[in-house]
């Protein structure tokens, strides 16, 4: 069985996430050195 | 059990090990919300009218909650197995949001208290060793990287929901100043956050729940041969929790685990403030908006210090790495304590290496138990060290605070409120480089099973 969009899917599942909170993270260090 | 039984996520042969991180994260990233629990204080003080103390009490119950119950139910999710770990962890955590809104809906803050403290706190526990045995099996070629990946997802659950979380609150009427101070909290606010919250961490967390798999028994990463050449400090004989916790080895990584963490919480938990009092009055002052940066790139380099070190613990091997992290951890105290307040670089960049090293040792811990214990009962153990988390993280804060407001009250400023700390810190650290010297293979009369445990 193909298992290629389950693991897209789980991935990105996290991934999204995760992805929001580190650019937020960014956009706090930016800060320190502004 | 039925669904929740071990014996229903046997992967087939076909199953991607790829596909166990993400489960792990799914839960990893959810209870790692517990570090952002700090969003929710202003708001009840505001509208319960509580002290600063008071609104502390659901985290620090939660986080004695999550060192007991990983010590006391680690045998038993070792036993029925990762999916139903995942399953309780997420009842608990979700329910635990439940009755909280309960309690902000009909201003009872104990509910609060026990809502997200206690029943949270115990998914906490739970969902933390949930997935770290399941993982040693998947990949015992890579076992630092895979406890690496989900173990910096519990740093990274604190970046999603600390934004997250503050953007909800205003949304439902708490009303901020451009201080970022809480003018006013409309009465159902909390309580509709924290309902949101419950359900949309109950759906995420279900991912792992429904994609968890262990290993079918017998089964190896395609073309890995376990090494012939056996390395001194990895054994392959098993020792269960029960003999773990009588032996050496166990309470001299409890003591690395608890003085590492120890140096790092102790920065950590006062971290803007301390930036703040090093470099006041002098040329090199920083204002709060840039110590909020600050904070910010130190919770970076815990959460990429889980990862980049950890996984470099499978390459160097985990006694070699655990000298560097309290060896030069110690070294980076010295510099700080010997430089004070000459260069703001050198005080950033030394204080990120101790937090990478702070994260380091979370992940790094569960592949060394691994090596000196083996994989049969391995979450167990992990969720009885993690007792040393819980006392580290009321021994880090205690040394900083009460030092510094001791120094204070003797008329001292600057970096002088910290030395004794600092100082404290390297001994504390020196310990632990001892006690990490002293870990030695397990003798063998600890030993319970000849072969390797069923998956």
């Amino acid at each position: 069985m193909n298992r290629a969009p389950l693991l897209i899917l789980s991935w990105l599942w996290v991934g999204a996430p995760f992805a929001y909170g580190v650019y937020q993270l960014t956009l706090k260090v930016a800060k320190l050195f502004a | 059990m039925g669904f929740l039984d071990r014996s229903r996520i046997v992967a087939p042969p076909d199953w991607s090990r790829w596909l166990v991180p993400p489960a792990a994260l799914s839960v990893h990233l959810s209870i790692g919300q517990a570090y952002s629990w700090s969003v929710f204080k202003a708001p009840l003080e505001n509208s319960l009218h509580l002290s600063g103390k008071e609104s502390a009490l659901p985290f620090q119950l939660a986080i004695v909650m999550l060192g007991l119950s990983a010590a006391i139910f680690g045998t038993r999710v070792e036993k029925n197995g990762p999916r139903w770990a995942m399953f309780t962890s997420l009842c608990c955590f979700a329910s635990g949001f439940l009755i909280s809104a309960l309690g902000a809906l009909t201003k009872q803050y104990w509910l609060v208290v026990v809502g997200y403290g206690l029943v949270g706190g115990v998914g906490l526990g739970i969902g933390y060793i949930s997935p770290v045995s399941t993982l040693m099996k998947w990949f015992p070629d890579r076992p630092g990287l895979a406890i690496g990946i989900a173990i910096m997802g519990f740093g990274g659950g604190a970046l999603i929901a600390s934004p997250w979380s503050t953007n909800m609150l205003s949304a439902f009427g708490v009303v901020y100043d451009k201080a970022n101070k809480v003018v006013s909290v409309a009465d159902t606010a909390i309580a509709t956050t924290f309902l949101v919250h419950g359900v949309v961490y109950a759906l995420f967390m279900a991912l792992g729940v429904l994609l968890i798999r262990v290993p079918a028994e017998g089964w190896r990463p395609a073309g890995w041969v376990a090494s012939e050449h056996k390395k001194a400090m990895v054994t392959s004989a098993q020792v269960s929790a029960k003999n773990a916790i009588r032996t050496p080895q166990f309470w001299c990584l409890w003591i690395v685990l608890c003085f590492n963490v120890t140096a790092g919480i102790g920065i950590l938990e006062r971290a803007q403030q301390m930036i703040l009092d090093f470099f006041n009055g002098t040329p090199q002052q920083i204002t709060p908006v840039v110590a909020g940066g600050f904070v910010a790139l130190l919770s970076l380099a815990n959460m990429l210090g889980r990862l980049v070190w950890s996984s470099a613990s499978d390459v160097v091997g985990r006694k070699n790495i655990y000298r560097f992290y309290l060896g030069f951890g110690a070294l980076m105290y010295l510099v700080i304590s010997l430089l004070t307040n000459e260069s703001r670089i050198v005080f950033i960049l030394c204080t990120l290496v101790i937090l990478s090293f702070y994260g380091a040792g979370f992940a790094t811990v569960p592949a060394y138990l691994k090596d000196l214990f083996g994989t049969y009962q391995v979450g167990a153990i992990h969720g009885r060290l993690l007792t040393a988390w819980s006392t580290a993280g009321v021994l880090g804060p205690l040394i900083v605070n009460a030092i510094a407001d001791d120094q204070k009250a003797a008329g001292h400023t600057g970096p002088a409120l910290y030395g004794t700390s600092l100082h404290i810190m390297i001994a504390l650290l020196v310990i632990g480089f001892v006690a990490n010297e002293l870990v030695r293979p397990v003798n063998p009369k600890f030993h319970d099973k000849p072969t390797e445990a069923k998956p």
